[in-house]
């Protein structure tokens, strides 16, 4: 699958992690939510948990503390209170 | 002429004065630069919060949530951010004086929250409604301090203790003007509300998320604000440490003029004494 959907993760101090990824599933209050390319508009509460990312040739885990999420355009922005990228 | 002793003192107690300015400024210095990174990195965050919120703000659902629901005021708390410290300039009188005129206009009942370690003393002195004070803030703060400040006023604002939260803060304009200025946080403004353009999709609902969002957005204005009085605070310490400085540079200058002065002045007594004994002696 294509990288298409700009992801940015944005925390107090800074930009935590900022990459073009194919798929994204976000831990959520009511369960994960898969996003693949052109989602249709959505604003959703993040809740605590691990955030999984996928793009050509790997994916990363980031642990979330919770907050909140949009995505639009293809462009995700998810806002967290903490967020730890795990390597 | 003073004699060269004093004068020896004197220069010592300038010299020791100018250590601790220059070094107060460089640690201001320093604070500065870590406040102001973190006011860079924050405002991506606090942008999208607000783009976030203004996107659901127009849900029905979402305008029941209590922060955006302005309801009858019946009293009024002032966050009023002084310095840690004094030592700069007029950045905390100023700000004193501008909550005592709007104290002045204020016709509701009100309270104010301290927070700083700043002008204790001052403070009870001007008569104004100080009802707690938080001490504990660092001169450089983490967005958990400021979420502990967010979980009080938050926790203020729902449990009735106040129905209208006012920021009172030096509005940092550049490194060398800081002005005050207030600002409303609570209930959020219709601007703040904002207008929809496009149709989302929100998971799970509307009152949860808006909820959730609230918080994050309030956190941020108030990390954001307590950063911009710090870094405030520091660049008006740093100039008045740079002027202070200078000052002793200039004091020093004259004193060591003087020092010479009345060495020379020493010399000449001690020369021309020597000269008025010897020819006391060969008129003999």
């Amino acid at each position: 699958m294509e990288d298409r959907i700009h992801l940015r993760l944005v925390t107090p101090g800074g930009s935590a992690l900022e990459r073009t990824v194919s798929y994204v599933r976000v831990p959520t209050p009511e369960g994960s939510v898969g996003i693949l390319a052109n989602h249709a508009p959505m604003l959703f509460a993040v809740g605590k948990g691990t955030m999984l990312c996928r793009y050509e040739g790997g994916e990363t885990r980031v642990r979330l503390s919770g907050g909140v999420g949009s995505v639009e355009d293809n462009q995700l922005t998810i806002l967290a209170e903490e967020a730890a990228v795990e390597t | 002429m003073a004699n060269v002793r004093a004068i020896r003192t004197r220069i010592k107690s300038v010299q020791s004065t100018q250590k601790i300015t220059k070094s107060m400024k460089m640690v201001a210095a320093a604070k500065l630069k870590r406040t102001q990174q973190s006011m860079t990195s924050l405002r991506p965050y606090a942008d999208a919060a607000r783009q976030m919120l203004q996107r659901v703000g127009t849900d029905p659902e979402a305008r029941q949530n209590i922060y955006l629901t302005p309801r009858e005021v019946k009293r009024v708390c002032y966050v009023l951010f002084v310095g840690n410290r004094g030592l700069c300039g007029v950045y905390n009188t100023a700000l004193l004086k501008y909550m005592e005129a709007l104290a002045e206009r204020e016709t509701r009942p009100f309270s104010v929250l301290v927070v700083g370690r700043w002008g204790r003393d001052l403070l009870a002195a001007s008569g104004l409604p100080i009802g707690e004070t938080m001490e504990n803030i660092s001169d450089a703060p983490s967005p958990q301090e400021a979420r502990t400040l967010g979980e009080k006023l938050k926790a203020m604002y729902s449990g009735g203790e106040a129905d209208e939260i006012v920021l009172v803060y030096e509005r940092y304009c550049s490194a060398l003007r800081q002005e005050p200025e207030s600002r409303i946080l609570l209930p959020l403004t219709a601007e703040e509300a904002g207008v929809r353009q496009t149709e989302y999709l929100i998971e799970p609902d509307a009152a949860a998320l808006v909820a959730q969002l609230g918080e994050l957005y309030l956190d941020s204005v108030i990390y954001a604000t307590l950063l911009e009085a710090r870094t405030g605070e520091h660049s008006a310490r740093m100039t008045a440490m740079t002027a202070a400085s200078d000052n002793t540079e200039q004091l020093l200058g004259k004193l060591n003029l003087q020092l010479n002065h009345a060495r020379q002045a020493a010399i000449t007594t001690e020369i021309s004494e020597i000269v008025g004994g010897a020819n006391a002696l060969n008129a003999k």
